[in-house]
Parts: C-alpha cells; structure tokens; sequence
C-alpha cells in the first residue's frame, strides 16, 4: 500500500534537519529527512494499523531561546496532508496524536519534542474513511451501501481491459 | 395483471459501474457531458456522479452514427448559400416519410426557419410573448423556468391557476417527463383555443417515439409555432440544430438571421446529412426492443419514447431541490434515460449485467 505523508513548516536549525523514522505496526518502513512530501509503500493489515511518524532527532540543544526565555529558533515541522492507497484522509489526520515521553496530546500535527505522532487505521482505507467520518460527523448515513456498490464494481471492472 | 417488481439495487450499481468504468477509460461510448463524467476517482465524486446517470434527455449514443457524423465533411457547407434552406425543406420531407407520425394540419405551418438547438427557438418565443405570463405543467423541460427565473419574467405552473387570457403556453409532446402524452393535454389545447392563448408545441422527443400511429392535430388556431430538433434523435445535440415552424412568418431576431443567410451552415449540413443517410425512426427499430429488454432487466415501465423508461427514483438525492441537476426545476426523478444503458452493452454483458 501507498503512503504520502505531506510536511509543512519545516523548521530546520543551524544546517541541521528534521529526521523522522516511520513505523508501522511495529515495523520500519522509512527513514528520512522530513522533507515537503515523503512517500514509501508498506503492507497493512485488516485491523487496528498502527501508523507511526517518529522525530527522532530532536535533542534539547536544538530549541534556542532569547533572553526573556521565548524560543526564537526550533527544530521542528507539521503534519500537513496524510493520503494512503489513494485517499487522502482530509479531517480524520486530527483523529490521531502525539506523544512525547509521558505526555500525550490529542489530534496534534505539530512535531516539537521528541515523540511520535500516531494514527490508527483499518484496511481497506476507503471504508475505514467513510466510517470513521460519519461516526464522527452523522453526516453520510448511506456511506456503508454505498461502499459496497463502490466495492463491487471495481472489483467487476479490474477484469475488463480499457477500451 | 402483476405489478413490475422494480430492481433499484441492480440500477444503482448499474449506475456505479458507468461511473467507475468511465473514470477507468472503460466505456463501450465514452460520456460526453460534463455532468456525468467524474474527472478523477475520488469515491465522492463518483458518488455524484452515480446520482444523474438516468436523468438527462440526450439522445442515445449510438455507434453507428457517430461514426457516420465524423465521418462527415462540414467545410463544404460554410462556401454553400443554399445549405440552410435545403436543410428546412428536406426536414419535413425526412419527417414525413414515417407513416407511424399522423399529422393533421402541417400544411398550415409554411414558415421553416432553421434554429440553433430548440433553445433558440424558446428564446425567441419569449421575446414575442415577453409581456405574457408563461405557462407550463410541472415537469416541462427545466430550462424554460430556470430561464424565466433568472430573467424576472412571469411564469406559473398550470396546475397552480387557471389559464388566462394573457397566458401563453409551452407543452412538449410527447410531454418531458412522462414520455408520453400528457394526460391534460387536449384539455389545455382546448382551454387555448376558447381563450386565444398562443401554444408552442415542442416536438424534441417526437422523431424517439414508439407510437404505432400517432394522429397529431394542429389544426387548433391557437398553435402558433411547433419546434422540431435532432439533438434527441442524433448525437449532434451540440451542433445545435433545430426547425422552427410557424403559420405566420415572424420577424423575431432568429428569423432575421435567417433571412440574412448568416445561420448556422455547419450545423445545417451535419443535420441535413445525418437525415439523409438515417431514416426518422432509426433509433426506434434499432432500440425498442432493447427498451423492453432493459425494463425487463431492472423492472422498470417503458415509455413511448424509445430511450426513456418510468420507475421510483433510484436515489432521494435528485429529488431534493438544492440537488437536482442543474436546476432545482429539474423534477425528472421518475424518468430513466435508458440511453447510457444502450449505448454500452458489451461492457455491461461482460459485467453480468445485461442477460
């Protein structure tokens, strides 16, 4: 399966970049400087996927402050766009969150400290989508049937050549 | 006699698979409308889309006469003066060569005039009659009050007041929704003529019909003018080619155009030749009995106009007004074009759709 991941306000300090290590279900898939857009391919399984984006190069030196202790310079970046198997999750990026040793911020796309950012998601992502958005939102009663026209169809037509 | 069980499951997957298939480059006949062509994969657009599969008008694509119409060569015409006039007097010719159509009173209507699709047509007929209110049943071609809507102009539907002598009036026959003639229609006629209210008679769907005989009478005075296109007979809706017939000559700025021999001549020769080569009810032997077939399939009722069947709308969606088509006047929820249905068979029997 393929993974965008979308980076924005990458703040990098004295030449020194943002790294992130990507982990899924336990596993690593990736490893690079953060950059505006980083795509890798990883399997999934059905159930209970657990992405993770680990800053793992963020050490206490690279937070500089000024004399009234505000920071004035930071290693850091956000979490722009996340779209995996071709569906871009929009909203549901927020349903997620970051955890930095025993602290744990909810719906948090700002990687500060050291940590990492999670998202738990089923396979396939589509119907994952669909549901999660209307559990959320009551707003696509008729996600479900509709899926499953989708679904079907799809299916149907990976046999048949384009014309 | 047994009620028809209508399968909305099969025609909304129908109309998931039409979708799906277009976006993968995978229909038989390929959309040629913006509002039915999902432009990228994204579930929610073709969710949309999947909504207005059924609900246009447009004539049946049919292959053989898209590959006649490109092989057509139009330069000729734009050097030919005669074009446009051969084009009006060959269209009654062509039309009435079908014994099935019946008309009474024809010969009344002298004055052909060549119109750039049955919008033009309209448009005229409102500029005459722009002081007038205008009148139509619910469920006429949209267009006509989203236009009035937008131009401030009076209108009201006729089961919402009487017919009045400052009226005048639109019925398409057979009539847009229903495929067939509306029940109220003598009636109407018969309400025009006692009050002198002009009628316009809008043919679109006439050359489509699977009557065994139709009688139509145009004897009543008050039929002003009858309009006649080809965008629902041939796919050259977008060449815009039309017939106005009227028993007075009216000098309105689509006549004039006319009469200074500035019309259309591309769209006059593509029309003229289709007519030439395709006989009037090409579309009704070729596809009245895949109609019956379809209906058959999804158990829906077929109409007298050959690519339109009637049934319980498939979706809620096109019945809310701020979701209709184009239009919150759009109310065809109940019309299926079949034409999408016909025109893509091989992928459609190769997708088990279509025993």
């Amino acid at each position: 399966m393929k993974f965008d991941l979308y980076f924005k306000n990458i703040n990098i300090l004295n030449k020194k970049y943002p790294i992130c290590r990507i982990e899924l279900n336990g596993n690593d898939v990736f490893i690079s400087k953060v950059q505006d857009k980083l795509t890798f391919y990883a399997d999934t399984q059905e159930k209970n996927n657990i992405l993770r984006i680990h800053f793992i190069n963020k050490e206490g030196r690279d937070t500089l402050l000024d004399d009234n202790n505000e920071i004035k310079q930071d290693l850091n970046f956000e979490l722009a766009k996340v779209i995996i198997d071709g569906i871009d999750l929009q909203h549901l990026i927020w349903e997620s969150k970051y955890v930095s040793k025993d602290l744990v911020i909810d719906s948090c796309l700002f990687f500060g400290p050291k940590g990492y950012w999670e998202l738990v998601f089923d396979a396939p992502v589509l119907k994952w989508f669909l549901r999660t958005n209307h559990n959320k939102n009551k707003n696509d009663p008729t996600w479900e049937t509709d899926y499953n026209y989708y679904e079907k169809v799809c299916r149907k037509l990976n046999k048949i050549q384009t014309r | 006699m047994s009620e028809i069980k209508q399968n909305t499951d099969k025609i909304t997957e129908i109309a998931w698979a039409l979708m799906t298939a277009s976006v993968q480059n995978k229909l038989d006949i390929p959309g040629d409308y913006i509002w039915n062509i999902p432009i990228s994969d994204d579930f929610n657009e073709l969710r949309s889309k999947t909504w207005s599969v059924y609900s246009s008008g447009n004539c049946i694509k049919d292959k053989d006469l898209i590959d006649f119409t490109k092989s057509v060569q139009l330069n000729k015409y734009l050097l030919d003066p005669w074009i446009v006039k051969r084009f009006e007097e060959y269209f009654v010719t062509w039309f009435k060569t079908c014994p099935r159509f019946q008309f009474k009173g024809l010969d009344e209507f002298k004055h052909s005039c060549f119109a750039q699709g049955s919008q033009e047509t309209f448009i005229n007929f409102y500029i005459k009659h722009r002081e007038r209110r205008f009148r139509v049943f619910k469920g006429e071609y949209w267009w006509h009050m989203e236009c009035w809507k937008k131009l401030g102009m009076k209108w009201m539907y006729i089961d919402e007041d009487d017919i009045k002598a400052n009226d005048v009036v639109i019925l398409s026959f057979p009539f847009a929704r229903l495929g067939d003639e509306h029940p109220q229609q003598k009636e109407l006629l018969e309400q025009c003529e006692r009050l002198g209210v002009p009628v316009m008679l809008d043919f679109i769907y006439l050359p489509n019909t699977t009557f065994d005989n139709v009688q139509i009478d145009l004897s009543p005075t008050c039929i002003e003018s009858i309009s006649f296109s080809l965008s629902k007979t041939f796919p050259i809706a977008n060449a815009r080619v039309a017939l106005r017939m009227t028993k007075e000559k009216i000098y309105d700025p689509m006549q004039i155009a006319n009469d200074e021999n500035v019309a259309n001549r591309l769209a006059t020769g593509i029309g003229l030749e289709c007519m030439q080569k395709f006989n009037v009810d090409y579309m009704v032997k070729k596809y009245h009995s895949e109609q019956k077939h379809w209906c058959k399939i999804l158990g829906l009722t077929p109409t007298k106009v050959v690519h339109f069947a009637e049934g319980k709308p498939y979706t809620d969606i096109g019945r809310m007004n701020s979701k209709r088509f184009f239009s919150e006047f759009n109310d065809q929820q109940n019309r299926y074009n079949l034409g999408p249905l016909y025109a893509n068979v091989k992928l459609l029997t190769e997708l088990g759709y279509y025993e």
